[in-house]
This record gives structure tokens, C-alpha cells and sequence, in this order.
């Protein structure tokens, strides 16, 4: 079942500065997109195809220009849909604790008291195996990873039916991508949360996604089921594709030290 | 040794905290070194403390850097003989010089300038890939994109014509595909000018498509030195174990026939 619709979305933006000549960027141009219940979807695409653009368009961050987005969902909507941004540390208020960013949706979005909060958002710290301890700390005293966490955390607190992570995972070394990942995809066992996964890399599509749809040119250019033999046909998602590192070492000698220069 | 760069006994310290615990490095001209480890396991101190670059309150205890044998100082080779790529090429830059300016700048330390200069950044710029070079020299640092600062690194890097390149996590701020190119760059200059390289990062990805030499770090210490295909083959460290176990986890599947 289609949980939010997207039809013939147009979007842009103004560039240039003040004394300099105004330029007209258009990002989206006809996109369409349904995104399922339950589904754990991958949007692919390289730097500047308007990724992020389609997530703030999505989270009502911002408002298109042309077309329509369509949740089908029960309200409120930010009760159903929640989001996980870039750059963690940004994301979070510098001034208060960690434990308060998290209370926050349930502050805002539901009826339970202080303590009950309090009792959620332990409850959250453990599941994205942070400490207990960490729900006194400010934003600033936590490493990279462990504020993703913090932000996953925040966006699972009023349990809602999808996530947006977007490119929440490009800053993390490996080691933790993965762990991350395993993370996500528990929570979407034990609770059946939905993904919105956007990145510009491939394999953590193809580790935690169903679907995968690639944006180039404003729209999507393939729409596949995720499978360890898919093969992208549009010359832009191809590029992607090809330009995954590879797993082991090709088997070419080590380059020999030139005695000579 | 002809044509190596040597790092012998580099040990860091902040305060009474050692960061780095007595590091060995060779570097070889014509060859990809890689030095890899999780965050915060003194990587990126490595490299700075190689060009004496290193943080207030991090100093380093007497490492000993050999340029082909012959004892060499930090301050003769920096920006000379080794150059220095950072993973974020925006702060690298001075913003309120143009890209021509730093470019000038840099082959002022050869004594070059006029029509010579400006002949050999032109060709510079060719070589790393910028083919709208007048437009890049023109801009400042805010008006290009990441991987293009990463490529006018480089050239920088070529102008200085430095034998040896420490590039810290280059790729980590740029996309895919902007990655695969800048490391295509990498391995032809590799190949065409014999440059020597080290290359930090946490990719086990980017290690299997160009490195030859690898170094694994871990709480500051070198935990293991293999060629490439030794350690993906039969890793000796935990720490290897770790970072393989995760890069095949993200990529086995994709390569599965």
C-alpha cells in the first residue's frame, strides 16, 4: 500500500549572490515516487542530484514549487514520519542534554509525563546501545558515531511508521556504518518501521535495502528490487554502480619500487 | 636507500598521554602506502607529525626522518619534498586568495614566475584533470566544488614538484564517483611520475583498489605492515579483522556473480 505519493514534483533554487547575476537551478523536475509501508527503500544519487532536496521537500521543510506530495497515512504526520539529518551535531541543540533532544518528539507529539519520558528515552539510549550515563551529556561530549545514534534514537522515540535517514550514515568510518545498519535493521524487525535510506553509496543499499531508486536529472531514473545480481541500465546510475570500490585487491603484483626515477 | 622516505621512531604526546607510540613508516617512490585504523587511532597525527605540523600541545619526541639515507629535517620538506592533501580542501585554502595565488605562491619556492610559471600551471592543471583551467585560477575556494579542491591539491602537490604526497582521507568528503576518479588520478601520477605515497584512510575499500604497502594502526601503535594482498588474504592483527570483517560485510553481497 502506497503510504506517501508523489506525483510530478518540480523544485529549484535562486543561486548567485547579491551583486552577481541570479541563476535559476532546477533541481526536481517530474519526479513521481510511492513510497510503501514497511519498505526500506534506497535513494541513490551523486553530489548535487537533489537528494536532500526531496527529503526536505518530503518532511514539508520546505514547499515545491509544482506538483504534489500525498500521505495516505493516518495524522499527524510528523507522529508517522520522522528524520535523521547529516550532520549529527548540528542537529542537536548545544545547549541542552542529549536526553532532552530525545524527549523532544514525545514532548511535542505525545501525552506522557515526565517520567515516562524519562523511562522512554532509557529505554531508546539502550536500544542504539548508548549508555545510560550519555542522557546527561551535552551534544559537544559524544563522538560522531555516538551522536548519530543519539539522532536515530531521537527519530525512533514516537515510533513512527517511516524514517529519513539521509546520508546519515556518510560520515561514519565502516566499522560503524555496519554496526549502524545492524542496528536499523533490527528496529525494523521488532517494530516494522519503514527506511527512506539516501546516500550516494551503493553497498549500504544493497546491505540493509528492498528497493532502490536512483535520482539523476531531477527525476528517477530506475526503480529495482534489491538484489545481489541488479543491474542498472540508465548511464548515471551505471556510474554509481561502477564506481564501488572493490572487495579484495586485484590481482595485479605489488607496484616494484622504481630504483630509477 | 635511493628514492624513499623514511619515518623512524615518531612519538607523539600530549601532555603525559602518548598518541603516537614510536611509528615506522617507509615510503617508496612509485608506490602506494597505506596507513589504516578506526577513528581516533592517531592517523591522521601520524602524517602531521611527520611534517612537524602538529596541533598546540601535541609534541613529538625526536622521530627521525631518513630522505634517501640522509637525515633530513621536517622543515626541509614540507611543501618541497612532501606535500600534503587534507580530507577538507575548503580549510586548506586561504579564502581571500584566488587559486592562481596559491599556485604562484607555491612555484615562488622554485624560483619560477612569469610566462614559465603560468605555462607550467596551465599544464598542471591539465594533468590533474581541471580542463577549465582560467575559470579555476579565477575562482576562490568557495566557489568550487569538493573534488575539484581535492584535484587543484594535487596539482599544488605537482608544482611544488614533491616526490612524496601524504593524503589524509582524501576521499572521505567526496561522493562515489568523485572518489573513483580522484583515485584514478592517484594511480596515474603513481605510475607516471614515480611519486611515492601515503595514504590514510578507513576504507578498506579504497586500500584494496590502490594500495601496495599497508600499515594498520591502532591506539596509536603500528599493529601490523603487510603488502596488500598478505593482509586481506591472512590478516595477523584484531584490528586488520575488524576493518576487513566490515568492508566484506558491505561488499560481498555486491560481488557475489
Amino acid at each position: 500500500m502506497s503510504f506517501i505519493q508523489v506525483r510530478d514534483l518540480e523544485h529549484g533554487y535562486s543561486a548567485g549572490g547579491l551583486f552577481s547575476k541570479r541563476h535559476r537551478v532546477q533541481v526536481l523536475s517530474g519526479l513521481n515516487l510511492d513510497l510503501h509501508e514497511g519498505q526500506s527503500l534506497g535513494l541513490l544519487g551523486g553530489s548535487g542530484s537533489g537528494k536532500s532536496t526531496l527529503a526536505r521537500l518530503l518532511m514539508g521543510l520546505e514547499s515545491a514549487d509544482q506538483g504534489s506530495i500525498v500521505f495516505k497515512g493516518q495524522p499527524p504526520f510528523l507522529q508517522r514520519v520522522q528524520m535523521v539529518f547529516q550532520d549529527a551535531l548540528s542537529a542537536f541543540n548545544p545547549q541542552r542534554s542529549i536526553g532532552w533532544s530525545i524527549a523532544e518528539p514525545l514532548r511535542h507529539l505525545s501525552d506522557m509525563d515526565a517520567s515516562a519520558c524519562r523511562a522512554r528515552v532509557e529505554q531508546l539510549l539502550q536500544q542504539v546501545q548508548l549508555e545510560a550515563r550519555d542522557i546527561d551529556k551535552l551534544p559537544a561530549q559524544l563522538s560522531g558515531g555516538q551522536l548519530q545514534r543519539a539522532g536515530i534514537a531521537r527519530a525512533m522515540a514516537i515510533g513512527p511508521q517511516l524514517i529519513i535517514l539521509d546520508e546519515a550514515l556518510s560520515n561514519l568510518d565502516r566499522v560503524l556504518q555496519v554496526q549502524i545498519l545492524d542496528l536499523l535493521a533490527q528496529v525494523r524487525r521488532e517494530s516494522g518501521t519503514g527506511f527512506l535510506l539516501i546516500t550516494h553509496d551503493l553497498s549500504l543499499v544493497q546491505r540493509f535495502c528492498q528497493r532502490v531508486v536512483v535520482l539523476a536529472d531531477g527525476k528517477l531514473v530506475e526503480d529495482l528490487p534489491v538484489t545481489a545480481q541488479m543491474r542498472f541500465t540508465h548511464p548515471a546510475a551505471r556510474t554509481l554502480q561502477e564506481a564501488v570500490l572493490p572487495a579484495m585487491p586485484r590481482a595485479r603484483s605489488v607496484r616494484e619500487p622504481q630504483l630509477q626515477a | 636507500m635511493k628514492h624513499t622516505l623514511v619515518i623512524r621512531d615518531l612519538t607523539l604526546k600530549h601532555r603525559q598521554r602518548t598518541l603516537v607510540d614510536r611509528a615506522e613508516l617507509t615510503l617508496r617512490a612509485g608506490q602506494v602506502h597505506a596507513l589504516v585504523g578506526a577513528s581516533g587511532s592517531g592517523k591522521s597525527l601520524t602524517s602531521l607529525g611527520i611534517l612537524d605540523l602538529l596541533p598546540p600541545g601535541v609534541h613529538s619526541s625526536g622521530a627521525t626522518l631518513l630522505l634517501d639515507g640522509q637525515v633530513v629535517d621536517a622543515a626541509q620538506l614540507r611543501g618541497r619534498e612532501v606535500a600534503l592533501v587534507l580530507q577538507n580542501p575548503r580549510s586548506a585554502f586561504n579564502p581571500v586568495r584566488s587559486l592562481r595565488q596559491h599556485a604562484l605562491e607555491t612555484l615562488q619556492t622554485r624560483d619560477l614566475q612569469g610566462a614559465e610559471a603560468e605555462q607550467l600551471i596551465q599544464s598542471t592543471l591539465q594533468e590533474v584533470g581541471l580542463h577549465d583551467a582560467q575559470r579555476v585560477l579565477d575562482s576562490f575556494a568557495f566557489q568550487l566544488s569538493g573534488g575539484m579542491l581535492q584535484r587543484m591539491m594535487i596539482a599544488l602537490a605537482l608544482l611544488a614538484d614533491s616526490r612524496f604526497l601524504l593524503a589524509d582521507e582524501p576521499t572521505s568528503d567526496l561522493d562515489v564517483v568523485a572518489q573513483a576518479r580522484f583515485l584514478d588520478l592517484l594511480e596515474r601520477l603513481v605510475a607516471q611520475r614515480n611519486l611515492g605515497v601515503l595514504l590514510i584512510t578507513h576504507d578498506m575499500g579504497v586500500v584494496a583498489r590502490c594500495a601496495d604497502q599497508v600499515s594498520v594502526m591502532a591506539h596509536g601503535r603500528i599493529v601490523e605492515q603487510a603488502d596488500v594482498h598478505r593482509l586481506f588474504n591472512s590478516p595477523q592483527s584484531q584490528e586488520a579483522r575488524t576493518l576487513l570483517a566490515a568492508h566484506h560485510s558491505l561488499t560481498m553481497e555486491s560481488c557475489a556473480p
